[in-house]
């Protein structure tokens, strides 16, 4: 008879001490996505061609960079413990409390957005406001957890 | 929380290399401990005691701070 005890999936009894995470060669992927997105953004929206008339191009490109920066987040470590574990959690607490910050002043930050990134005038997109919002989170995350590993 | 993991540690002639793989964290978890930056979970603490054949109070100890 198996003695396996059985668990649910709410209980985080897994290896991986949280819910499942990505392999750690997997942040590499994230890296790349997310810079090669971002360098692609920079080249579009200051391009004398029309690219940026195309439909949904700067969404999927925004859209692009949080799946690099989540990849990252979500990526296993190489030596992945309790320790790790219990960083990673305190880092996405202290993300998530610098992101809630950062929105409150998030309308200069999307003013600052499009003087920076789109030849548009100063029209505030509200849909940028979002992916501020998730990619600083997530961009806060991955800065603690490493700082948090140093000095933890 | 202070602890004597490191006395332990030298008491059975143990790196923190050999530590680390006995009980199954790295190296620098068992690092953070020894220098008080991390409190281990209660079963890491019962494992590294039975490796150390004493009990955990004989290693963690709590301090006036944690009271």
């Amino acid at each position: 008879m198996s003695t396996k005890k059985k668990t649910n999936w709410w209980q985080f009894k897994n290896e991986d001490y949280f819910f499942y995470l990505l392999p750690s060669s997997f942040t590499f992927i994230g890296v790349i996505i997310s810079i090669l997105s971002f360098i692609t953004i920079l080249i579009i929206n200051n391009s004398v061609l029309e690219f940026q008339r195309m439909p949904l191009i700067n969404e999927t490109l925004y859209s692009a960079i949080l799946v690099g920066l989540s990849i990252i987040s979500f990526s296993k470590e190489k030596d992945e413990d309790e320790r790790i574990a219990s960083l990673r959690f305190r880092s996405f607490g202290f993300a998530v409390g610098i992101a809630i910050l950062i929105f409150v002043f998030q309308p200069f930050l999307i003013t600052l957005f499009d003087l920076l990134f789109t030849n548009d005038d100063l029209l505030i997109h509200h849909y940028d406001s979002f992916y501020i919002f998730v990619a600083f989170l997530l961009i806060m995350q991955s800065l603690y957890f490493y700082i948090f590993k140093r000095e933890l | 929380m202070k602890n004597t993991v490191h006395v332990q540690r030298a008491i059975h002639h143990m790196n923190q290399t050999e530590l680390s793989e006995a009980i199954g964290v790295s190296r620098q978890t068992i690092s953070s401990i020894e220098k008080n930056r991390y409190v281990p979970s209660t079963v890491l603490a019962l494992k590294i005691a039975r490796l150390f054949k004493v009990t955990v109070e004989d290693i963690f100890e709590l301090e006036e701070s944690d009271e």
